[in-house]
C-alpha cells in the first residue's frame, strides 16, 4: 500500500520489535499489541458499536496478526497491515451477525445549530457518537478510515475490499449525513457552488 | 495520492476517539487463543486463516485475477490506452460486416438530426441485448491493472429491468467435494452477476472468488504479504446481495455520458441530450462492430478538477473536454461513447453484438443465487448474503394516501407518449440513508426506453429551514460530471407547488431535471423531456382525485 495513514507514519513501532515478534517472541508481540491497541480499539468500537463485539474482534485481530506476522515483509506499514486485518474482521463480524447498530436517539437537532465555525466547539462527543451510529456500517468505516485516520481512497478501498469509486460515493453519503447531523453545513464543494 | 479529506469532519471525529477499556483478562485470553490456534494448525491442512487474515476481498480477487489472467491471457485485453475498443474486443472489428443491417432513410446531416433518430429508436425499443465493454481512465492512464476493464453481457428492458453478467467464461472451482462454476475473474472486485426485476422491485447480485484455482505467475506477489496461491487450500467465497423495495425512479437522471460501468436501461437517453446540445455539429460516417455508424464529437463544459485520481475527469489535462458518440445506423441506438478529457481518452464504453427487441427468456431478470453455498459451509469459507430494504413499496395511486398519510401528488400533464409505469411510496426512516426526509412518493412514467421520474418528498423541518438546501441538486452528486451543467433558477407558477422555487438543469452530461421546494416539500422531476416540458410537468402537480 503506497500511502499509509498519517498516524501510522508518525507512530510506527520499531522494526526490530516486529522482527522479534515475527520469530515468536511473546514480549515483542505484546509490545506491538500495546502499541497499536488503542487506535484499533477505537476504530473497532466505532465500527461495531458494541463493547463485547469490540473485545471479540480485537481478539480475532491480534490472534490473526500473530499467526500471519512471520509472513509480514514490511512492504506496508505495520499499522496499515493491522488496520487491514481489523477491517476484515469487523466486516466479517458485521456480516455474520447481520448486525446494524441500534439507531441512537439523536441528541442533536441540527436545525438548532448554526452552520458556522463556532459550531464545532459545542458539539460534544455524545453527539458525534450518535451521528456516527446512524451511518450504515459500510459508510461509517470509510469516514473513519479516510477523514479521521487519514487513509487515502486507494488504501481505504483495499482495506475494506471495495472499488475506489465506491469509496468516494460512500464517503459522500457519510459526509453529507454527518455534516447534517452535526450542524456543519454543506460540504466545501457545496459551499463553493 | 492526495484524495479529498473532510478535515473538519475528521477533527470532530477524533474528538470522539474513545472506546471501552479492554477487559482485564484480555491478554490472558489472547495468549490462550494464540496457543490453541497454533496447536490446532499443526494438525490442519488449511492455513487460509493465518495467511489470508490480512487480505481484503479486493486483494483476494486480485490474487484470483492474477491466476485467471495467466490462464486466459489470450482472451484478456491489454494495451488499451487510447486505442480503439472495437479492435480489442473479441468479435469486435472496425471492418464492415457484409451481413450487417443497413440503415434505410434520409441521411442526417447534424448532431441534432441524429438525436431525433436516437430518440425515436429508444422510444420504440422494448429490449436491448449487447455486450457492454467499459474502461475508465484509471485503467487507461494510471497504474492500475488493465483488468479493471469491464465486459458484461447486458440485457435491458424498457420497464427498467436488467441483467448484467460478466462476459468472462465460467470456470470450475472446487467446493468441498463438489465442483461449481463461478465467473472467471478478470476484473478486481467484480460482481459476478446482477439483475433487477422492475415488476418486483428486487435487485440481486452475487460475486464469487476463490483463493486458489490456478498456479499464479512468478513474481505476482512481489509487493504483498502472502504466499503463492498454489500453497493455499482452495476456498470459495461468495458475496451476495439482495435489495428489495428499490426506488423505481433510480437511474432516471443518471446519464450514460457519466462514465460508470454499470449502465442501466434508463441511461441511454443521456446520449440524446449530448447530441442535442451539440446542435449542428457535423457527422462522420464510420463502421463500428462491422456495422455502418455515425460518429459525432460533442463539446462539453470544462469539468472540475479534484484532488487525486478520484477526480471525475483527469486533472492536468490540456485541451477541451468532449464526448465522441457513435450511433449504429441500423438500429439508431448509441453504441459507443468516448469521454475525451483534454488530450486524453477519459473513459470509453461501447456495445458490441447489439440486438434489439429479441426474445429473452422469461427468467432473465430473476437471478437465483447459486444454491448450496450459504449453509453449513467450512469455517474457512467466507460467504454472506447482504439483504437491504430500500424502503419503497409498490402501490397504486389510489392507495397512496392510506399508505403515507397524505394525498398523492401527481402531474396532470406529462409529455406526449408517456404512461404511468410504476408507483411506490416510502415511509420516513424506511431506509437509513435519508432520515432527514419524510414520506416519499415516486412515480415513474415510461415511453419505451425514455423515462420520466416525478418524486415528491416531505422534508424534515430542520432540513427545510436551511436556505442552502434548495441549492443542492437532489438528483446528482456534486462530484459528478454534469454537476457543472448550467442550472437555471425557476419559480413554479401553478399547481400545488405554485410559488415554489428551484432550478432546472439541462446539459450534455446529465438528463434534464428540475427540483423545487415549497412549504416543506420537495418536488423532483427528471427524465427524457425538454426543460419546458419538465417545468410544465412541475406546474401541473395536483392532489390526486380518483
Amino acid at each position: 500500500m503506497e500511502t499509509a495513514a498519517r498516524h501510522d507514519e508518525e507512530r510506527e513501532i520499531d522494526a526490530r520489535v516486529v522482527a522479534q515478534a515475527s520469530q515468536g517472541d511473546r514480549a515483542a508481540f505484546t509490545a506491538i499489541v500495546r502499541h497499536y491497541e488503542h487506535r484499533l480499539r477505537v476504530l473497532v468500537y466505532q465500527i461495531l458499536q458494541d463493547p463485547q463485539a469490540m473485545d471479540d474482534a480485537l481478539q480475532e485481530v491480534f490472534a490473526a496478526a500473530y499467526s500471519a506476522l512471520p509472513e509480514f515483509r514490511g512492504d506496508a506499514a505495520l499499522g496499515t497491515w493491522l488496520h487491514r486485518i481489523t477491517c476484515n474482521v469487523c466486516l466479517q463480524s458485521l456480516r455474520t451477525a447481520s448486525r446494524r447498530p441500534a439507531m441512537a436517539d439523536d441528541p442533536l437537532d441540527d436545525g438548532d445549530l448554526p452552520a458556522c465555525e463556532e459550531t464545532a466547539a459545542v458539539i460534544d462527543r455524545a453527539a458525534i457518537a450518535a451521528a456516527l451510529a446512524v451511518l450504515p456500517a459500510e459508510q461509517r468505516i470509510l469516514v473513519l478510515l479516510v477523514d479521521r485516520d487519514g487513509y487515502d481512497y486507494r488504501a481505504a478501498a483495499e482495506l475494506v475490499g471495495i472499488p475506489r469509486g465506491t469509496v468516494a460515493s460512500r464517503l459522500a453519503g457519510a459526509r453529507a449525513t454527518l455534516r447534517a447531523r452535526l450542524g456543519l453545513g454543506a460540504t466545501p464543494a457545496e459551499e463553493e457552488r | 495520492m492526495n484524495d479529498y479529506r473532510d478535515t473538519r469532519l475528521g477533527d470532530l471525529l477524533r474528538r470522539a476517539d474513545e472506546a471501552p477499556p479492554l477487559a482485564t483478562d484480555f491478554y490472558d485470553r489472547l495468549w490462550t487463543r494464540i496457543e490453541s490456534e497454533r496447536v490446532g494448525r499443526r494438525g490442519s491442512r488449511t492455513r487460509r486463516t493465518s495467511r489470508f487474515a490480512g487480505l481484503t476481498r479486493t486483494r483476494r480477487w486480485s490474487l484470483a485475477l492474477a491466476a485467471a489472467a495467466a490462464a486466459v491471457a489470450a482472451l484478456v485485453l491489454f494495451g488499451f490506452p487510447g486505442g480503439d475498443v472495437a479492435e480489442k474486443i473479441p468479435g469486435g472489428s472496425a471492418a464492415q460486416d457484409p451481413a450487417a443491417p443497413v440503415f434505410r432513410g434520409p441521411e442526417p446531416a447534424s448532431a441534432a438530426e441524429v438525436a431525433d433518430i436516437v430518440q425515436k429508436a429508444l422510444r420504440d425499443a422494448a429490449t436491448i441485448v449487447a455486450d457492454l465493454y467499459y474502461c475508465d481512465y484509471k485503467a487507461m492512464h494510471l497504474d492500475r491493472p488493465k483488468a479493471d476493464d469491464n465486459r458484461t453481457r447486458l440485457v435491458v428492458c424498457a420497464d427498467g429491468s436488467y441483467r448484467a453478467t460478466p462476459l468472462e467464461r465460467l470456470v470450475p472451482a472446487k467446493w468441498g467435494d463438489r465442483t461449481i462454476d463461478v465467473p472467471g475473474i478478470v476484473g478486481s472486485d467484480r460482481d459476478g452477476d446482477a439483475s433487477y426485476d422492475a415488476t418486483t422491485g428486487v435487485r440481486r447480485s452475487w460475486g464469487a472468488g476463490f483463493d486458489r484455482l490456478m498456479v499464479a505467475p512468478p513474481g505476482a506477489y512481489e509487493n504483498e504479504n502472502e504466499v503463492p496461491l498454489e500453497r493455499v487450500e482452495a476456498a470459495v467465497f461468495v458475496d451476495a446481495q439482495e435489495e428489495t423495495g428499490c426506488d423505481p425512479t433510480t437511474g432516471s437522471v443518471e446519464s450514460m455520458n457519466y462514465p460508470v460501468p454499470d449502465i442501466g436501461p434508463t441511461q441511454f437517453s443521456g446520449v440524446v441530450y449530448a447530441l442535442r446540445a451539440s446542435g449542428d455539429a457535423a457527422l462522420r460516417t464510420t463502421t463500428f462492430d462491422g456495422r455502418p455508424a455515425w460518429i459525432v464529437s460533442c463539446p462539453v463544459a470544462p469539468q472540475p478538477e479534484a484532488p487525486g485520481d478520484e477526480a471525475p475527469w483527469p486533472n492536468g489535462r490540456d485541451g477541451d473536454d468532449s464526448l465522441i458518440i457513435t450511433i449504429d445506423k441500423a438500429t439508431g441506438l448509441p453504441v459507443r461513447s468516448q469521454q475525451i478529457a483534454g488530450d486524453k481518452v477519459h473513459a470509453d464504453w461501447c456495445l458490441m453484438n447489439l440486438q434489439v427487441d429479441v426474445r429473452v427468456p422469461e427468467d432473465t431478470f430473476t437471478l437465483d443465487f447459486p444454491s448450496g453455498l450459504y449453509r453449513d459451509e467450512p469455517a474457512s469459507t467466507s460467504t454472506t448474503i447482504t439483504r437491504i430494504d430500500n424502503g419503497f413499496r409498490p402501490v397504486t395511486v389510489d392507495q397512496v394516501e392510506s399508505a403515507i398519510g397524505r394525498a398523492a401528488l401527481v402531474p396532470t400533464h406529462v409529455p406526449s407518449g408517456y404512461e404511468l409505469a410504476q408507483v411506490a411510496v416510502k415511509q420516513r426512516g424506511a431506509s437509513p440513508d435519508d432520515d432527514a426526509f419524510g414520506t416519499t412518493l415516486a412515480l415513474r412514467y415510461g415511453r419505451g426506453f425514455d423515462s420520466l421520474a416525478v418524486k415528491t418528498q416531505v422534508l424534515d423541518p430542520a432540513v427545510a429551514s436551511r436556505r442552502s438546501f434548495i441549492a443542492r441538486d437532489p438528483f446528482i452528486d456534486d462530484s459528478w460530471p454534469g454537476s457543472t451543467d448550467a442550472r437555471t433558477p425557476i419559480e413554479l407558477t401553478s399547481g400545488v407547488f405554485a410559488g415554489g422555487r428551484g432550478f432546472v438543469v439541462v446539459g450534455p452530461l446529465t438528463t434534464p431535471h428540475l427540483w423545487g421546494v415549497k412549504d416543506g416539500m420537495v418536488l423532483m422531476v427528471g427524465g427524457d423531456a425538454s426543460a419546458a416540458q419538465l417545468v410544465a410537468v412541475a406546474n401541473s402537480i395536483e392532489e390526486w382525485e380518483p
